[in-house]
């Protein structure tokens, strides 16, 4: 029996060398739900760059319904009926679900017709069964809302192929069955999908088979009844991963983060955080959860005072630093590990070693302002060593070290800082599991230190684990506190992000 | 273990300098090709462009001292462009530095050595402020700060020119201001040739510039905040502060530049024309890879092609401007990064592959 897709000794290697696929080999038959898992960095999203036209193959061949594909750009993939659902959204976020639908079509004509296009969309959404608003602005809409929306998309431009790049990363569990149940079925109407993911229980869920990758490798494809989850996990790490820790009993000491009624208004006007009140004390790690775009990033950059809040104040260790600089919030105690990594945590060009010294550079010049080499490049050895960077030396450019070890540089540097404050924005994202438990014991490590922390992140398994509290935000406000931790299930958490279950007298 | 790195950075660095190399060799190539065309005698007219310069000890010290601007303008764009701001103002800082250095000159009589002092210490006050103007405006207009700086260039000719013809003109003879007096000039430091003291300053900046960039914290913030402008912020450096001060020092130095080649090189002002040394000193900051070290070597090679091609147009039936069809080549080729990027692309990949394979190799053993 042919396959549809076939994808025969696929190599990629990015500008600069980074060997993201090596001899990639696998095929997809028509009709199944085809899972590609592996850590992140295995190179999941390059192959279906390639596949969807937008990465160019360095060697190797790509075949569909037999014949070689040679795409040069994500339109061609679109005529040969592959479509892509991107990890984040490509949706213009000021114009409506119609207008999103239509953009980007040949045979739009030059002026729009608001009304067909509303009526067209809503056909397609009935035929698949997914339920959208087409006249609201996306910027309106829900996350799952959103999704369907990509989805819509690339069946309204008759798809065969669909490829979904880790469309449940910012779903709640209930917004994750409902998109699978879509999915199923699709399948029954003949659809070919590639559903890539790391969480596993999903793949066993919804896909027939499952290719495992692992660093730019495949290492085999499986009939998914055939095997557990926790075979999965073997094959994609080599060894098991546990979450769970022992957590050493440590006692509150004063409190170091005071918020007191947080507001923020975007620049849509669209209130993005409403009165939020919390605080954090030395010896815990108080974990906030919520739905990507409830208001955790503003909260954020807020406290760490990368934006000024139009209402409300916030106090590190008993300073109002509401209007403080960076600088200043710094040097009263706050150290902040950031979201995006390679925007905000680290300069990609240069080296470990001046990546390791930015925020504390002067207590390594002398008084006339002249650095002194040898302190600096005892203090990356030792650091290099103590946070297990995997580098050449302290000399190598950041930017070519994988994601996990570019966060571990970042982790040492802010966590060496002796801040009385950690704030910790997606510390373990698009880490290696390897990575993500060492980064974890570093946190705990601190937490015993005494130190107050923060920590945001999507991965509810990493706040379970990790924090004493968790606060849960939806729509800019704090939907719920849960401070019974180690007995709180992702289902719970899941209730309160989505808005459905809400503790009254809250902030 | 060690060793084998400094391998890997030999090979990137030997990358860029055969980049750097080829576009010499294929932009000399080309113009000797144009010569090949329209000249009735080539041969005399590319030895004379190539090696004119060393023929007599005066057009050799000529080299030098044409350099010396030059590595003045290379120096303070470094500081400007490493900042991570195009900041390309450095002929208002030049031009209005020689002008400040003319009205010292002319109108406060001071003892030597302190007079000579003290004009140039007032061009880089004046020439660091200049640079730091378009950034200040950007900050509160949004307008693109190159865009700022190039009409701060102009800006800033017509208004260093309107001071000289309004108080410092000479009324007779040939446009020109009042001569200097000669405690304010910086005499000659070989006999015969018109080398002058400005070359002992240049060295000087150069070192403290190299210094200032590679050993200070200041030079390192300064590299963060061009780097990953938001990743400086985030860590907490003060990056509007750094950028400014990084301006005025760049500005500084271009204006000490153009005292030292107003009060070196001539006797009174006479530039009514745009002095243009922000072009030159692009191609030299390119040339030499941002990295101050090479700013001096590339700076005398792009002098003494010139005072070739002034030789060359002397002794034979070309113009001097064939130079610029050689520095066009040479800028296009330095500045297209796609230029022999083939060669690290085959590198890079052959590079990660045996890793790749050894990595294997190693997993089966």
């Amino acid at each position: 029996m042919g396959h549809l897709l076939e994808v025969k000794d696929v190599t990629k290697i990015y500008e600069g060398g980074v060997l993201a696929n090596h001899n990639v080999n696998f095929t997809v038959d028509e009709g199944e739900i085809h899972a590609l898992v592996g850590e992140n960095g295995a190179g999941k999203s390059t192959l279906m760059k390639m596949l969807y036209g937008l990465e160019d193959v360095t060697s190797g061949h790509i075949y569909l319904n037999g014949e070689e594909l040679k795409l040069s750009s994500s339109k061609e993939a679109i005529e040969h009926g592959i479509g892509m659902v991107h990890q984040h959204f490509m949706l213009v976020d000021s114009l409506t679900g119609a207008e999103n639908m239509m953009l980007g079509l040949e045979k739009t004509s030059f002026i729009t017709n608001r009304k067909r296009d509303i009526e067209i969309t809503n056909e397609v959404a009935q035929k698949y069964n997914f339920e959208i608003d087409a006249s609201r602005r996306v910027r309106d809409m829900s996350v799952g809302m959103k999704q369907k929306l990509e989805i819509l998309k690339i069946l309204y431009r008759s798809a065969k192929l669909i490829i979904l790049d880790e469309p449940t990363a910012v779903l709640t569990p209930q917004e994750t069955e409902e998109l699978f149940e879509r999915l199923l079925e699709l399948k029954k109407r003949g659809m070919t999908m590639i559903f890539i993911s790391h969480k596993l229980n999903e793949v066993k869920r919804i896909s027939d088979r499952i290719t495992v990758l692992k660093g730019g490798v495949t290492k085999g494809t499986y009939l998914t009844k055939d095997v557990t989850e926790e075979d999965i996990s073997n094959l994609m790490v080599g060894r098991e991963i546990s979450f769970e820790y022992d957590k050493e009993e440590v006692k509150l000491g004063e409190e170091v983060l005071r918020v007191e009624n947080l507001k923020y208004v975007d620049k849509f006007k669209i209130p993005k955080l409403s009165g939020v009140s919390f605080k954090v004390s030395r010896g815990e790690i108080v974990g906030v959860a919520g739905v990507e775009g409830n208001g955790q990033s503003e909260m954020i950059s807020i406290i760490t005072g990368n934006m000024v809040a139009i209402d409300g104040k916030v106090f590190l260790n008993g300073h109002d630093i509401t209007r403080e600089s960076i600088t200043n919030i710094r040097k009263l105690g706050m150290s902040h590990v950031p979201e995006d990594r390679m925007l905000d945590g680290c300069a990609p060009e240069m080296s470990v070693q001046e990546n390791l010294t930015v925020s504390n550079i002067d207590s390594f010049a002398n008084k006339t302002g002249m650095i002194q080499k040898s302190k600096i490049k005892e203090f990356c050895k030792n650091q290099i060593v103590e946070f297990n960077v995997k580098t050449k030396d302290e000399n190598q450019s950041i930017g070519s070290l994988s994601g996990g070890n570019i966060q571990k540089v970042i982790v040492a540097r802010e966590f060496k800082a002796n801040s009385d404050l950690l704030i910790l924005n997606q510390p373990t994202r698009g880490v290696d599991v390897g990575a993500i438990s060492f980064i974890h014991s570093k946190i705990l490590e601190m937490r015993s230190d005494n130190k107050a922390i923060l920590l945001v992140s999507a991965d509810l398994n990493e706040l379970i684990s990790l924090s004493d509290r968790i606060i849960i935000m939806h729509k800019g406000k704090i939907a719920g506190i849960l401070s019974n931790v180690p007995k709180v299930t992702e289902q719970e958490l899941g209730l309160y992000m989505l808005g459905l279950k809400k503790q009254e007298g809250l902030g | 273990m060690e060793k084998k790195n400094q391998k890997k950075f030999d090979i990137m660095d030997y990358f860029s300098a055969i980049r750097i190399a080829a576009a010499l060799l294929l932009s000399l190539l080309i113009v000797f090709v144009i010569i090949l065309f329209v000249s009735e005698m080539p041969g005399v007219a590319i030895q004379k462009l190539m090696t004119g310069p060393l023929e007599t000890k005066r057009s050799f010290f000529n080299v030098i001292v044409r350099g010396i601007p030059l590595v003045f303008t290379g120096l303070g764009l470094t500081l400007c462009l490493k900042s991570g701001i195009f900041n390309i103002s450095s002929d208002a800082s030049f031009y209005m530095g020689a002008v400040v250095a003319t009205a010292i000159a002319i109108s406060w009589p001071l003892p030597n050595i302190i007079h000579q002092f003290a004009l140039i210490a007032a061009a880089a006050v004046v020439g660091g402020l200049i640079s730091m103007l378009p950034v200040i405006v950007n900050k509160y207009t949004r307008v693109n700060p190159v865009v700022l700086a190039i009409m701060a260039n102009s800006i800033f000719y017509y208004f260093g020119l309107s001071i000289i013809s309004s108080f410092f003109l000479e009324k007779s003879g040939s446009w020109g201001s009042y001569k200097f007096p000669d405690d304010a000039r910086l005499g000659t430091m070989i006999k015969g040739t018109s080398l002058h003291y400005g070359f002992v300053i240049v060295i000087v900046v150069t070192i403290f510039v190299i210094f200032l960039m590679n050993k200070t914290s200041f030079g390192y913030k300064v590299r963060v905040t061009g780097s990953n402008p938001a990743f400086a912020k985030t860590s907490g450096l003060r990056t509007s502060f750094i950028i400014l001060m990084a301006q005025f020092i760049g500005g500084a130095i271009a204006g000490m530049g153009g005292a030292i080649e107003m009060v070196g090189v001539y006797k009174r002002f006479q530039w009514q024309t745009q002095t243009n040394y922000v072009w030159d000193g692009l191609l030299i900051y390119m040339l030499a890879n941002g990295n101050p070290v090479f700013i001096p070597i590339t700076a005398f090679f792009i002098a003494y092609l010139r005072v070739g091609a002034e030789i060359m147009s002397r002794s034979s039936d070309l113009d001097p401007e064939i130079v610029t069809f050689l520095q066009g080549i040479i800028i296009l080729l330095v500045a297209s990064q796609r230029f022999l990027y083939f060669l690290k692309k085959r590198h890079d990949q052959k590079l990660s592959l045996q890793q790749a394979e050894a990595e294997e190799g190693g997993a089966a053993a």
